[in-house]
Order: structure tokens, then sequence, then C-alpha cells
């Protein structure tokens, strides 16, 4: 007991700092997981969460067997891996390409410009492109003048979504290519210098110093990026998606919003019950696998 | 940062676990209370209750789209409460959050007494989720007769959008208005310059005009840049549907044909419809842009004068040029010297003129289950006073005439001064719309007392251009009364567009037309329609129950 | 000063066109904002303001909702924000120091809230178990502590030398006053980027409003600018009232003027923000 007393002391401070926050986590956090429940009951209103009635993996399997939850899924991935393939090399590029100019002023000035729409909304963003999209829009006269056919750029299937993806990546070049700037800034003068004297060429200089250099921050990125695959971004889907273009972007987010809509409550759950196990195994194994790969020295340990 | 590994993740779930558990227990109280069990709710004897008019009664009211600027304590409010007296508390919303949150918002237990809904599968998962009274029909006999035979005789459909399992779950409403088919207008300065002296009427005359459209220069400006038409695709209801009611069609709805109901896009003869437009795509008089529409598109390509002809009006947002925001007054503000003109809906192969109707069936109001039974038969008393007076309806709609409006066969009906501020503030809901529902009236008028109202040159438009009897009307009223609707209706009707443009444009040959409708069966529509057909009888049954007197087939 | 070659050259040009690209936009609809109704329904590319209007701003103003809703979001991302930082410092520092607990449990407690959560219809019924429904309170509190930013601050935490922290306990200082008196006074700059960040989220939340609060007079803004530019709902449609009311479309210069008056203030801070997030990255945001 006598030891206690000192220890209770000490360690009251932090403790107290702690225990409204391990609270907060509980109630906030923690207490929906258990709402996740709802994925094995037939949630109705009148029943309230602790009435409604179990129905085990029935959901599930509605969600899989019946109704269009499959082809959702489908939509999800692809449009991640379209934003990956095509997006993640951009901020890398701008970042070569920003870090060639010497003017500092010029190369600061361009860069706050370009990572501006990152602070946008897309509540915003997307209501400026929804006019200047639409097909008696500026880019469509561009287009008419030019001699080319009008495009539907918001209500044609595919290129809706190239559409999605060159948005989303304008929206967020410039800060991407923030990180990997500050990364470039740490590479020391000496060996740029020392392989001007081996007689290398900027091309050289970019492939074997600039881009080793980057290799630890992207594969960081790139590891970030997979885990969160089956965020497709509904942000962006949300405010710029139409019905003309549901079957190539409903992804799962907006068929749980939808499932709120119809009330259909139960199924919404299932199908984020699966968003996040999936989520989670995939963070947990790409991180996993990274290490192995880089025998521990890069991933985000 | 640091991300956990798995096994520590694993061991963090088992904590995780065990603290859910015990947290679970003690939200017990927030929970909400009640394994009262679904559609079977307490059994409410009917006989039993009375009301007293001497009683006020509270009444919480979520009433019709459309008034979301509304604000309580307005002048009809009072007039309601005074005659029938009860207090009302109603609940305006806007129509976004009526489509998208307002689920959760019942979720979150705030259900008011008396609540609206026109989505029959969204009437249907409320009742699902068993906090909608059950109301049978004898109830609504016996302490609403005038309001039955109200409903029958206009929309008696809409009794299915309240009906689940055998039972009647609301009170069905009627916008007899909605029975009034669109217009076409046409570009008159246009039809003068390529010399068409009469309004197209027939299939014929429609092609020809849409012809020299489009390689006439009907605008006089030396360019090759303008079409016939150009349809909108932003709703399944607008495409091509006067092309297709021409043929007695009704592309994207139920019929009923030769003693069965069928789907009209299905039929023999929408493959015709289909070629015939087929070929006028390929002539180049249809807008080829027309596939890239959104909602307002098809109207902003008429306003702009890049085609001529507009399908998708009415005379008031069209024509009425005592209206500001009128069609006609927008595109004279971009150009003075244009000139529009209404015509009829191309003459059908039998003879006469037909268009889709939305038809006279309108929505549903429900009663939350624990609501007081009392007031539901002051709500019933309230709706069966207010449509047997004709007067009454109307002053409950639009306010005192002389007081907050005024008639005129000139101007038709027009609000008086300090009111028309007023009912753009909210504080006079109702007013001013009298073809469709009021606020706490949520019927519709009668088209004889609508006509009543009509200025002369509404008359005339009505009678020459958008007469009831030319409506084509689903048979169901709408297919979102079917079960498997909520299933596979969205996706048959993306099918069915994808089909349909595809082929007008070119893009599929007509012979596909079989392809789509082997597909369309096999994707749910022949689900669908061996339950309209069943649905057929159960909806004559019901109506064998509220008296309707069946009209002659669709 | 080194010769510019092609690869400069195409280099400065490709940047300048890019920077016009992320510019355009901005200035489409400033233009439009300002123009009148009918120069705005025509086409072309809107370099500059057509007839120039203020008509849309006035509208805009005199619209009681926007304004209210206005001085919702002011008021939302001020108080989120403040709590926000404070709450994560608390949060961070004892989690920074060694002796601390249960630290390493406690640290994956929260961290496991990073890659797992319970979505959104178990979080919309706990919000209204709470009885946070069409509250304030709603938009703060489940932002409120974030395991990313708690974990920022206190990497930053662990940096700062331990002879500070002794020399504090030698001055019988106790637990809250090294922390206010010594770490937050010395973070200013992850506080002001974690800060930052949060505003800039809390200005920009609109989906969370649209499901919990009801009230119009309590809504943000962002949520009634979505309601007035994006989405429109084909509701009237197919109630058979479609004639009269879709008349009433709202004009392009009304959406874009309140479009205009949603970005200004976080066009306004951008250089203020922009310098303090370079930093801020730099800090403690991607930690090897």
């Amino acid at each position: 007991m006598k030891s206690l007393l000192p220890s209770i002391r000490r360690y009251a401070g932090p403790l107290t700092m702690l225990a409204p926050v391990i609270l907060y986590f509980l109630i906030f956090h923690y207490t929906p997981m258990a709402g996740l429940l709802l994925a094995f009951k037939d949630y109705t209103i009148r029943e309230g969460f602790f009435g409604s009635q179990w129905t085990g993996l029935d959901n599930l399997r509605h969600l899989f067997f019946s109704g269009d939850f499959v082809h959702v899924l489908r939509n999800t991935i692809t449009i991640s891996l379209l934003r990956l393939v095509f997006g993640f090399f951009a901020p890398l590029l701008l970042a070569l390409l920003l870090n060639e100019v010497r003017a500092v002023g010029y190369r600061n000035a361009i860069q706050s410009i370009a990572a501006l729409p990152n602070y946008i909304s897309w509540v915003i963003l997307a209501g400026i492109f929804l006019m200047l999209l639409s097909d008696q829009g500026p880019v469509n006269d561009l287009l008419a003048a030019g001699g080319f056919r009008r495009i539907g750029f918001l209500t044609e299937g595919n290129w809706f979504i190239a559409t999605l993806i060159s948005t989303g990546i304008w929206q967020g070049v410039g800060y991407g290519a923030i990180i990997y700037l500050a990364a470039l800034a740490g590479i020391s003068p000496d060996l740029y210098e020392a392989a001007e004297i081996d007689g290398a060429n900027r091309f050289h200089k970019i492939v074997h110093i600039n881009f080793p250099a980057l290799v630890p921050t992207i594969v960081t990125l790139f590891i970030l990026n997979l885990g969160s695959v089956l965020n497709a971004g509904f942000d962006q889907i949300y405010n710029m998606y139409n019905p003309s273009v549901f079957d190539v972007s409903d992804i799962i987010d907006t068929f749980v919003l939808r499932r709120i809509q119809t009330m259909e409550f139960s199924l919404g759950t299932a199908a984020g019950l699966f968003k996040s196990v999936v989520g989670m195994i995939l963070i947990v194994a790409v991180n996993a696998a990274a290490r192995r790969i880089s025998k521990g020295e890069q991933g985000v340990y | 940062m640091s991300i956990p590994s798995f096994r520590v993740l694993l061991s963090i779930r088992a904590h995780a676990e065990v603290g859910l558990i015990c947290l679970g227990l003690l939200l017990a109280g927030c929970g909400k209370p009640g394994p009262e069990g679904r559609t079977e709710a307490a059994q409410i004897d009917w006989t039993r209750v009375s009301d007293d008019p001497s009683k006020t009664l509270e009444i919480s009211w979520l009433g019709p789209l459309g008034f979301e600027k509304g604000r309580p304590g307005s002048w009809i409010q009072s007039r309601v409460e005074e005659l029938f007296n009860v207090k009302l508390d109603p609940i305006f919303i806007d129509p976004v959050t009526f489509d998208k949150v307002l689920s959760l918002r019942f979720v979150a237990g705030n259900i008011p007494d008396v609540f609206w809904d026109g989505e029959p599968m969204r009437i249907r998962a409320k009742v699902r989720h068993g906090f909608v009274l059950e109301l049978p029909y004898e109830v609504l006999l016996e302490h609403a007769p005038h309001y039955v035979a109200y409903v029958n005789a206009e929309a008696p459909e809409t009794w299915m959008y309240c009906y689940w399992q055998g039972r009647n779950w609301g009170i069905p409403t009627v916008v007899p208005g909605g029975a009034i088919p669109l217009i076409s207008a046409w570009r008159a300065d246009w039809l003068e310059n390529v010399g068409i002296s009469k309004v197209p009427e027939t299939l014929e005359e429609y092609h020809e005009a849409f012809r020299h459209f489009t390689f006439d220069d009907p605008d006089r400006n030396g360019l090759a840049d303008t079409y016939g038409l150009s349809p909108s695709v932003a709703h399944w209801s607008y495409l091509f549907t006067e092309f297709f009611a021409q043929r007695d069609i009704l592309a994207f709805d139920l019929q009923e044909v030769n003693g069965e109901i069928t789907w009209g896009g299905i039929r023999p003869e929408a493959k015709e419809v289909l070629a015939m437009l087929r070929d006028w795509y390929a002539e180049g008089i249809i807008d080829p842009d027309f596939v890239l529409g959104s909602v307002n598109d098809s109207m902003l390509a008429f306003q702009n004068g890049k085609v001529g002809y507009y399908g998708l009006g009415t005379y008031d947002n069209t024509l009425n040029a005592a209206e500001p925001s009128a069609l006609i007054n927008r595109m004279a503000q971009l150009a003075p010297g244009i000139r529009l003109v209404a015509g009829p809906p191309p003459l059908g192969s039998d003879g006469r003129f037909h268009r889709r109707a939305w038809g006279g069936g309108g929505h549903v109001m429900q009663f939350s289950v624990d609501i007081d039974p009392e007031k539901v038969l002051r709500v019933l008393r309230m709706l069966d006073t207010i449509y047997a007076d004709p007067k009454l309806a109307l002053e409950l709609n639009m306010g005192r005439r002389g007081l907050h409006w005024d008639y005129s066969s000139e101007h038709g009906v027009r609000t008086l001064e300090p009111y028309k501020e007023k009912r753009a503030e909210g504080e006079m809901i109702g007013s001013g719309n009298f073809t469709g529902p009021s606020f706490f009236a949520p019927s519709g008028l009668p088209l004889d007392v609508v006509d009543t109202l009509r200025s002369e040159g509404q008359r005339e438009a009505v009678r020459l251009y958008s007469q009831p009897e030319w409506g084509l009307i689903n048979s169901l009223g709408k297919t979102d009364v079917l079960a498997s609707a909520s299933d596979s209706l969205g996706d048959l009707r993306r099918i069915q567009e994808k089909y349909f443009v595809d082929i007008i444009r070119g893009k599929r040959p007509l012979s596909d037309f079989e392809e789509f409708v082997a597909e369309w069966k096999r994707q749910g529509g022949e689900r669908l329609l061996a339950e309209a057909n069943e649905f057929r009888r159960k909806r004559d049954e019901v109506w064998r129950k509220v008296g309707v007197v069946k009209k002659e087939a669709q | 000063m080194k010769r510019l070659n092609l690869f400069d050259v195409a280099n400065i040009v490709f940047l300048l066109v890019l920077a016009v690209t992320m510019l355009y936009p901005f200035v489409y609809i400033v233009n439009i904002s300002l123009s009148t109704p009918a120069e705005a329904m025509r086409g072309g590319l809107h370099l500059w303001p057509g007839g120039v209007s203020l008509a849309a701003y006035k509208a805009v103003f005199s619209d009681s909702i926007l304004v209210r809703a206005f001085a919702n979001s002011v008021v939302r991302t001020v108080l989120g924000t403040v709590l926000t930082v404070l709450c994560c410092a608390v949060a961070a520092y004892p989690l920074s120091r060694r002796e601390t607990p249960f630290r390493r449990s406690i640290t994956l407690f929260i961290l496991f809230t990073m890659v797992f959560s319970g979505g959104l219809v178990p979080t919309y019924l706990l919000v209204r178990g709470l009885g946070l429904l069409d509250t304030m309170a709603a938009l703060i509190l489940p932002v409120l502590l974030s395991a990313f930013n708690i974990v920022i601050i206190k990497n930053f935490f662990q940096s700062i030398p331990e002879s500070y922290v002794e020399a504090a306990r030698i001055d019988g200082a106790g637990e809250w006053r090294i922390l206010f008196q010594v770490f937050i006074p010395l973070s200013g700059p992850v506080l002001a980027t974690v800060g930052l960040w949060t505003a800039v989220m809390h200005w920009n939340s609109w989906f969370d409003a649209m499901l919990y609060i009801s009230s119009d007079n309590k809504q943000v803004l962002q949520t009634i600018l979505q309601r007035i530019v994006i989405d429109s709902s084909t509701a009237f449609l197919e109630s058979g009232m479609s004639a009269e009311k879709a008349a009433s479309v709202t004009t392009q210069t009304i959406k874009a003027a309140t479009t205009v008056v949603t970005v200004l203030p976080i066009l306004l801070c951008y250089p203020f923000l922009q310098r303090f997030f370079t930093k801020g990255i730099m800090l403690g945001g991607v930690k090897e």
C-alpha cells in the first residue's frame, strides 16, 4: 500500500488527462462499431436496435446474390485503381518538374497556386465543374468551335470516369507535390556536384539522384493509397454524379447512402461492415508485404 | 506515425469486444424501447373511438412538398384551426432533404402525427418499419364518405399506393391537375420563315416542320446551326413520349392491352416508333447533342434558339405572357421578335390525340402508429368537410377571394398586393397554385372548379392543346406500387433508355429491339409483369370495398 | 545565370499553363456571379463579367437562411478548431511521456480507430441516442479527437528536450502546468498546422450537417450551397405538380454568387494557410 501512493500521485496527472480521451474514443468510435451488429439483424425503426430480429448472414447474402452490390463493388475498385494508375504519379512528376525550376520565386508561386484546389470542398468544385463541363459550357464550346463533337463529360459513362479522375488529379496534384518537394529539398547539393563532375546531364540526375531519394516517400504513400482502395472518393462522386452515370459511378459509399434513403438500414450497415473489414485487412496486409519486400527498411512502421 | 501489427490488432479487437458488450448494455437506455413487433400493431377498436368536436386537438403535420418556405401561423393555418378546433404544428421540408434525409429523421423518433409522401416504395418502407397506423377501409367510408367518393371519381388508382399485405395504411390524395398532359410549343417566327402557316398537328406535319427547321435556316442567320427538336433524356417520363403516345404507347409504363397488363416499351408498336425516330435521326433533324442532356437542357436548347420545338411545357411556364418566369418572357429578353405558339401532340393513328400524363393519382397521407385515434377521426372529418365544399377547398388552398386574390377572365387568378410578398416569405402557404395540393388540404381541386379559375387564354390553351381526355396514364398509376419495383425498376429503366437511345442514334441496329425485350424480361421485367397482373386483381378487390365504379379500360 | 535550354523553357511554359488551369475555374465562377442573368446564360469562356451586376450578391446577402448559414459555419469552424487543437494536445501529451502507464496499449487503442470504423448508420444512431441531433455539438464532437492529429502532436512533443521538463519539475510544476506552460508554447507550428487542417475541414464539411441538422436556421453554408447548386430532386416531377414548380430554377448567377461567398474565406486565408502547411508537412507529417 505504501508503494502505491507515490505511484498514484505520479500517474494521476497523465491518467486524468487520458481518461476523458479514452472515454471519448469508446463512445464515439467503439460504440458505433457495436452498431455494426445491425448488419446481422433486420432493423426496423419500431423495434429499435435491441428489438430488431437477428437474421444472421441474410443481409450479406442479399448483398452478394441479389441487387447490385457486386456491381457497385466493381465500380469502386475500378475507379480506385484507375485513380491510382493515373493519379499516383502526377504529383511526383510535378514535383520533379518544379524542382528543375531555378527561379525560386517562380517555383514557389506556381507551387502555391497549384496547391489551392486542395483546400476547396467538392461541393464548390463540383458546382463549378458542372457549369464548365455542361454541354453548353465553355469547354464544349471550345470543342465545337474546333470542329469536334460536343462531349457529355458528365453524362456519358466512360467520359464521366475520365472526368472524375482528371478533376481528382487536378485537385490533388499541387498539394501532393509538396510532400515530394520536401523530400527533394533534403538532397545534399554535393550529390549534384559529384554527378556533374561525372558528366551527368539533367535527365541522369533526375533518374539517379532525385528519384531514389523519393523512393521511401513513394512507397509510403503508395501503401496508404492502396489501403484505401475501397474509398473511391465519395465526396467528389456524390457531388458530381447523376442518374445517367449511376451504372459506372455508384460506389460502396453512395450505395450505403441510398440504402439509408430507402430505409434499408440493415443492408446499408452490412455494406459498410464489408467495407470496413476489407479495408482493415488491406492496410495491414499491404503494410506487412511492404515490410517483407524491403526487408524492414521501408513500410509505415 | 506507426500502424500496429496484425497480431496486436487482434488482441485489441478482443478487448474492444468485451468493452463493447458492456457499453451496449449501458446504452440500452438510449435505444428505442419496444418489442412491439412490426405490422402487428395494437388493434384499435374503431367503434369505441369518438371525436368530440368541442375538444381542441393538437396535431403535428408534415404536409406535401413544395411548401419549404412555409411558416407557422399562416392565414390558412389559422382558418383550419378555427374551423375544426385544432392546434396545428406544421413541419416544412425542402425537396432535397425530403428525398435524401427524411428517413433518418424518422429513425430519430420524431414521427409527426400526420405525414405525407408521394413515393409508393417509401410509403411501403415506412409501413414495414412499423410506425404507420393501419386505417381500415370501413373507418374511411364511415367518417369521410364525400372524400372517398372524390378519390374514387378522380384517381382510384391511388388507393393502391397505401395498400400493403391486404390492408390499408393511409389516406390517398388526388391531384386532378396531374391529369393534364404537357403541351407542344413551337417557334412561331420560324414556322413563318419556312412557310408553314398552320401549327403542326399530324405526324407528317411535325416531320415536315422539323425538316424545314433543320435545312431551311429558319433563324435567317446564314448558318446551318438549327435542328427540329432536342428531346430530353433527363427523366424516363420525358423520353420521346409524344411520339410513342401517338401510337398509343407509354414506353416506360404499364399498359393494359387486351385485358392484360404489359409494358409499353416491349410492345411491337414501340419498335415501329423507334424505327421512325431512327430514320429522323439519320436524316439529321434531331439535335445530336440531345443525349448529353441534364435536367434543363432540352428547354435550354429551345430557349437559345437551337431547336424550334419544345414538348415539355405547360401553358403557365411556357406561354403565359403574364407570368414573368415563363419561357416566352425569358426568350423575349434574349432577343426581341421571338414568338411562340402552342400546338397539340401529333395526331394518333386512331384519329385522336394522345399524350402521356401522370394522372390524378397523387400521394398519401399517413398517421403515426402512436397517434391518438380521435385525432384520426378529426382529420377524416376535416378532409370530408373540405372536399364536400369546393368553395371551402378553394379558400384553404388560395385564401379568401377579394382579400388575398382576385380573378378576372383576362388574367386569371392574381394574388393581391400585400400578400405577394407574404406568399414569398411563406406566410401565405397554399395560395396561388390552385391545381396542386395545399399544405393542409392535400388533395387538389376538381378540374371543373379549376376551370372556372382559368383565364381565357389558359382555358383556350387547355381546350386546344392539353385536354385531360388525351392523357395516357400508367394503368396502375405508378409502377412503383409493385413489390419487386424496388429491386429491379431502376435497372430496367436504365437498360431501356440505353437501348432506345442507342437504336435511335444508329449505334445499334433496329433488330436489337428483340434483344432488348429478352434482356428486359430477364432482368426482372417478367417478374414485374406477373406481379402487375396479380396486383390488378387485388386492386379490383380494394375498389369493390371502397365503392369505385370501374372506368373504361385504358 | 546559366543558359536556359529547351527543356527549361518548355517546363516554364507548362507550369504556367498548369497554374492557369488551377485558377481559371475560380475566375469563371466569379465572372458568372458578377454577370447579368442573360449574359450568364450565354456560352463562352467568361474571362470577364458580362454586363456587370451585383444583383446576385444582393440576393444572397438578403437571404436570411444563407446569412445565418454563413454565421453557423464560422461558429462551427472557430469552436471546432479551438477545441480540437486543445483536446488533441491534452491527449497527445501523456502519450508522449515515457512514464505514462499503459502508454503503448492506449496508443494502439486510439490508432485502431484509424483503420476500422462503425460506418454511417451506427454513427447516426449514436448521435441520435446521445440527443445531439440538430445541435452544433453533433458537428463538433464526432470529430473532436482524431488519431491522426494526436499522433502528429505526440511525435512533436517527443522531440522536445527532456531538460525542459526536468527544469519545470524542479520548479514543482504538475503535469497540467508542464503541458500548458512548456509544451504548448513550444509547439506553435505543429498546433497551428493541426489547427489549420481542422479549420479547413470544418469549413468544408457538408455531409455531417446534411445528416444531423434538420432546422434550416442551424444549417451550415456548404450544405445549403449543395442544395442550391448541386442536389436537385426529381421529387417534383413525379408528383404531378411539376408544371408550375419546375419553372422556378435557381438562376446561374445566384448559384455562382453563393459559391463565391462560400469559397472566399479560404481564398483570402490561403497565403497564410500555404506557409504553415509547407512547414507542417516537414515537421511531423510523414515521419520516417
